[in-house]
């Protein structure tokens, strides 16, 4: 059984590759090193000057780890309930593959095209306590009135948020992982089935091992996204506890220009924190990395 | 023309007149909102033109703060002749170009016009605080008003002060709140300030700048907008962000009052459809902020005498009128005292305007009973800041 063979790159694509990664990279780069420059007080050129003042404040202000940890909790749970979302909806379409799968993949998809702000404010008229469906439920007689209906955004536990990351993030999940994949994941689990592979062992054994090099790249920018994202939280949010992103972009357009230093102080604290999750992803991914998952494909049959 | 700035006499109008023949404006002015550019544009550019020869240059601009921006650059090169004639401005910006000393003084209390405004009132003589003295002629005003639906809510039942507002709410839990303080939510602030008013006995000892009044009074007010955050449209527990959420929840039946600061009342939010046709705008009896919009005239300016010609024009009752009604766009109130205008037809116009401002506006007798200044600029963070660390206890 042959999974996703290392490909080697010729120096033609390298340029190819070059003319997109240069500028994106550049450009980043020069904003990291913006960011860091201003969350330290220092100067561009001279690097003398530098002081973690920025930081400190920030973080012995009261709220910051309440905001740290339910900004955390929404990225975590909103990238967690995506995964396994996209991991099980693509698993069953890939065994499938007939055309009601591939209409109802598609018609999923489409949402990709929406702005996140669209879809959050598309969200809010849908599900807020005088929204669409609270007006029918009430109408139906099912609550008395349209705001007893369950507080589902601009929630305290970030519900909103974490339901917006969800219906986005999913579709954008199956669409990185899927369509390169799809025809060779097909004939592998329709192998491994022949065999006598167990659903669950062909989804552990060989669905998750294939997609693994693009879902877990994917994962990692949900992740990145969900924590650092300004419009979901901003308009499905609550205005206690905030999360960073909201409160960054809010100290950086304040008029009052000694808060520029510690809005970049949280963007670079976010962004440590998106380099170790991805770390730790990576790290607990390692195995569909090394091809130790062919080894276990070959034993599925009798262990299922 | 040569007839410099400094044989210039803002107290001859004549001379002004011939000064300003000739000459073109380049007026700065936030170019946000399309509607007020048409207006602008279109009201005044043909009368200028027709009327004094004048022409008149829109300079669009994303932020006030970049013609403030501009100024301080020509000051430091030293340029006595300037690109920017006149600025529509206020507040923060005024009072950083007044400090420099780049603004020309002398000529706003003498515009013709200028004895249609009331100088008296401190809302207009105080821009935030800062005497505007002879520096700035005013355009505009807005005033914070709040709006319910005629509906749902009989007018004898309206709270008319936020004493009134704490018993409203509480015997309707869930039906009131306001905007969240911040950037973003001037009219939150607006409405706290009101709050600070009422409770220390009047708004005019919040003109001037002083740490220990608001140490006195800032606890009160936190102690006020505690015992209300129970009653509070989702117990207080969160709030709108801005104006646009705080529409939305009022056209949805969430809550039983939004906001405005325009003179047309809920008349421009009707015909947005952002709100019910049965809204309309009031306020309380007294403490309902207002304040005016103001142009200047920068101290190196090339064409003063034409920058003068159209600040006078800004207050011709005609002109004024014209800016209340709801169809053509602008919708800010007054800058004259209409009770000044003593010529019959200018006085019909006026009225005429008035009687367009439809049922949605506020009656301009208890807008004009209700007035009062803002506070000064220093408070602004004060309020926003304490009320996040009050209210909220958060970043």
């Amino acid at each position: 059984m042959k999974l996703a063979a290392p490909t080697r790159l010729s120096r033609a694509d390298l340029l190819r590759l070059s003319l997109v990664v240069v500028p994106v990279g550049g450009l980043s780069l020069a904003a990291l090193v913006d960011a860091l420059a201003t969350s330290l007080g220092a100067d561009e050129v001279r690097w003398s000057t530098i002081d973690l003042s920025a930081y400190s404040d920030v973080v012995t202000r009261s709220g910051f780890w309440e905001s740290y940890w339910f900004s955390l909790w929404i990225a975590i749970a909103g990238t967690t309930i995506a995964a396994i979302g996209a991991a099980l909806l693509g698993f069953a379409w890939t065994r499938r593959a007939d055309r009601r799968g591939r209409l109802t993949l598609s018609i999923l998809q489409f949402n990709l095209g929406v702005p996140h702000l669209v879809w959050a404010v598309a969200l809010v008229a849908v599900l807020s306590p005088s929204g669409w469906i609270a007006r029918l439920t009430a109408w139906a007689g099912l609550i008395d009135r349209p705001n007893q209906f369950p507080l589902l955004v601009n929630d305290r536990l970030g519900l909103g948020v974490i339901l917006h990351l969800v219906t986005k993030e999913v579709p954008f999940l199956l669409l990185a992982s899927l369509p390169l994949n799809g025809p060779r994941l097909r004939t592998s689990l329709g192998q491994a089935a022949t065999l006598g592979a167990s659903p669950r062992s062909q989804l552990r054994h060989v669905y998750l091992p294939g997609v693994a090099p693009a879902f877990v790249p994917a994962l990692i920018a949900v992740f990145a996204y969900a924590l650092g994202a300004y419009e979901p939280a901003a308009v499905l949010g609550v205005q206690q506890p905030r999360t960073l992103a909201v409160v960054a972009v809010e100290w950086f357009r304040d008029p009052d220009l000694r808060l520029r230093d510690q809005a970049f102080a949280l963007a670079t604290i976010l962004l440590a924190t998106i380099a170790v999750a991805g770390a730790a992803l990576l790290l607990v991914t390692r195995h569909w990395w090394t091809h130790g998952s062919q080894r276990h494909v070959r034993v599925a049959p009798v262990g299922a | 023309m040569g007839v410099g700035p400094s044989v210039l006499d803002p107290k001859d109008w004549e001379g002004v007149l011939v000064a300003a023949r000739g000459q073109s404006v380049n007026w700065y002015l936030w170019g946000g909102s399309e509607s007020i550019n048409r207006f602008v544009d279109d009201t005044y550019g043909p009368a200028l033109k027709d009327r004094y020869g004048v022409t008149l240059r829109r300079v669009p601009i994303a932020d006030t703060v970049d013609a403030v921006n501009q100024l301080l650059a020509e000051d430091r090169a030293g340029t006595a002749d300037g690109a920017v004639d006149m600025i529509w401005i206020n507040g923060e910006n005024f009072s950083t170009l007044r400090t420099a000393g780049l603004l020309y003084d002398g000529w706003a209390r003498t515009l013709p016009n200028a004895s249609l405004v009331n100088w008296d009132n401190p809302a207009v003589a105080s821009d935030f605080g800062t005497d505007v003295g002879s520096m700035e002629s005013p355009w505009s005003s807005a005033q914070f008003q709040l709006v319910y639906d005629t509906e749902r809510t009989a007018e004898t039942d309206l709270p008319r002060s936020y004493a009134a507002l704490l018993d409203w709410a509480c015997a309707n839990t869930g039906r009131f709140t306001y905007i969240a303080p911040g950037p973003g939510g001037f009219q939150g602030t607006r409405f706290v300030k009101g709050a600070l008013f009422e409770l220390s006995g009047g708004a005019e000892q919040w003109q001037t700048f002083d740490q220990t009044l608001w140490d006195k009074w800032a606890p009160r007010l936190w102690d006020y907008l505690e015992q209300l955050r129970p009653c509070l449209w989702r117990s207080g527990k969160t709030y709108p962000k801005d104006e646009s959420e705080l529409h939305r929840l009022f056209a949805n039946d969430e809550v039983d009052f939004t906001i405005t600061q325009a003179a047309v009342g809920a008349g421009a939010l009707i015909a947005d459809g952002l709100v019910p046709d049965t809204a309309k705008a009031f306020v309380f009896d007294t403490n309902s902020i207002g304040d005016f919009n103001y142009v200047a005239i920068p101290a190196n300016a090339t064409n003063k005498a034409a920058a003068m010609v159209v600040a006078n024009l800004l207050l011709a009752p005609e002109m004024q009128a014209r800016q209340i009604v709801p169809a053509n766009g602008f919708g800010l109130g007054y800058a004259i005292d209409p009770n000044r205008v003593t010529d019959p037809t200018a006085r019909q116009l006026l009225t005429d305007a008035a009687a367009q401002l439809g049922p949605a506006a506020t009656d301009p007798t208890d807008l004009a009973a209700s007035l009062v200044g803002d506070a000064a600029a220093a408070y602004q963070d004060l309020v926003e800041t304490g009320w996040r660390q009050a209210l909220l206890g958060g970043l």
